[in-house]
């Protein structure tokens, strides 16, 4: 007979062998930390509203069966996606279902169709054009679809803004600068496409970039921190 | 070694607002951490919800962890004080309903070969289960973490003597309870 330490020992640690989290709550803590993170540094909010919605799609993780999601109206399905994109996994289509589930509740229902309509033209360009990591060097699209591209970025930043609990950034600029705005982030999208960096792994530096491009992209990201500060001044102000 | 440098590593990069870095975090420590409290709950219902606030908690405390220590005990720290405060939330007699549908599910067993080696094993789980929190949570660490008494006493913050004298009365605890069991066995034989 064994004794009682040494059995307690062994079917404690056999039992736990077979207790395992699902998957779902690791979906879940990410989203709470993005959440968090949101709050704690405002500064960094303006690079997250540009990741949030759409570079969510691409984090790794292994797939798993589960119900039909939000996000099956817009990508079709998960199969779908995964198609196109190599490494989009199971768990970042839930993470973008996740927020659009949220995006229903802060929007109300007709305002969350005109989003929804708006960010599937968005979407339907990451399918057709994007590289594996889920980016799009914009060099390559059709002129006229570019141009239905820069429209609808230009429709939904607002609503990225919202969704971030962040001022209009289409309010708080002037036309100009607002065109210019969007221009900076399709600029700093296509870079990072150009460039073939691997963006759900690496941090995007400019030392990453060849030097051709590096220019570019600091005058894109330059005008996105301006903008940045300027959301953060109207938000200081209206406290 | 070389894996605390990992671990540091990716805390650089959450820091620094990698939310990936974080749920690289994530996997190398989630095994531990989701049995542990699952075995520390009377109410497994509750699991899933400690283990969120628990790496909510991580996050938020990151930047005052100290390097020098080693990170999964940290981690495991944090975790007693998520269901410390858990438990203080919930009230006993709540608890104690649900303990008692517990049981009505357990009633039914699977029947195989070693059938009475494995309902052995279930009963001590239970048993376990049902132990006082304080000697429960050195059980847990102690034999499912291998965790030596001295660990033991500085993730919970008491002395070695009172971890000692805590596993020792667990045991007779245990003990006592599996004696009971064994007379009806051995009764069921005799018949």
């Amino acid at each position: 007979m064994m004794s009682l330490e040494n059995r307690l020992r062994e079917t404690l640690q056999d039992k736990g062998e077979k207790v395992l989290p699902k998957p779902e709550l690791k979906t879940k803590v990410m989203i709470e930390i993005s959440r968090a993170h949101e709050k704690g540094s405002r500064r960094m909010k303006k690079r997250l509203l540009v990741s949030v919605l759409i570079a969510l799609l691409i984090i790794p993780t292994s797939a798993f069966a589960y119900q039909t999601f939000l996000a099956d109206e817009l990508y079709g399905s998960f199969e779908n996606v995964k198609k196109h994109i190599t490494t989009v996994t199971m768990e970042s289509f839930l993470l973008i279902n996740a927020k659009l589930s949220q995006a229903k509740g802060d929007l109300g229902k007709e305002k969350y169709d005109q989003f929804k309509d708006i960010l599937s033209v968005i979407t339907n360009a990451k399918l057709e054009y994007s590289n594996k990591y889920g980016n799009i060097d914009y060099d390559q699209v059709p002129p006229e679809e570019m141009l239905k591209i820069k429209k609808a970025k230009m429709e939904i930043q607002p609503y990225f803004d919202k969704l971030n609990g962040q001022p209009s950034s289409q309010e708080i600029l002037t036309p100009e600068e607002y065109e210019l705005y969007i221009e900076s982030l399709i600029t700093y999208e296509k870079i990072k496409a150009q460039s073939e960096i691997d963006t759900n792994k690496s941090m995007i530096t400019v030392e990453l970039m060849p030097e051709e491009l590096q220019e570019e992209f600091l005058k894109a990201r330059d005008f996105m921190d301006y903008v940045n500060q300027k959301q953060q001044q109207s938000v200081n102000i209206n406290q | 070694m070389e894996e605390q440098m990992e671990y540091n590593e990716l805390i650089d990069r959450t820091l620094s607002g990698n939310s990936q870095a974080y749920a690289e975090l994530y996997d190398k420590t989630i095994q531990d951490v989701f049995k542990n409290v699952y075995f520390l709950l009377d109410d497994k219902d509750d699991v899933d919800d400690v283990v969120q606030d628990t790496y909510i908690q991580v996050y938020s405390s990151l930047c005052k962890y100290d390097r020098d220590r080693p990170f999964k005990p940290w981690i495991m720290g944090i975790m007693m004080r998520q269901i410390r405060t858990y438990r203080r939330k919930r009230w006993m007699h709540f608890r104690n309903v649900k303990k008692a549908e517990g049981y009505a599910q357990k009633a039914e067993h699977d029947f195989s070969n070693d059938i009475v080696d494995r309902h052995f094993n279930d009963k001590l789980l239970d048993s376990v289960d049902n132990l006082p929190y304080k000697l429960k949570q050195v059980v847990i660490l102690h034999y499912l973490n291998e965790y030596s008494q001295e660990e033991v006493a500085s993730t919970l913050g008491i002395p070695l003597g009172t971890v000692k004298s805590r596993i020792h009365a667990a045991l007779k605890k245990l003990r006592q309870k599996g004696q009971h069991y064994g007379d009806i066995l051995s009764k069921v034989g005799n018949v």
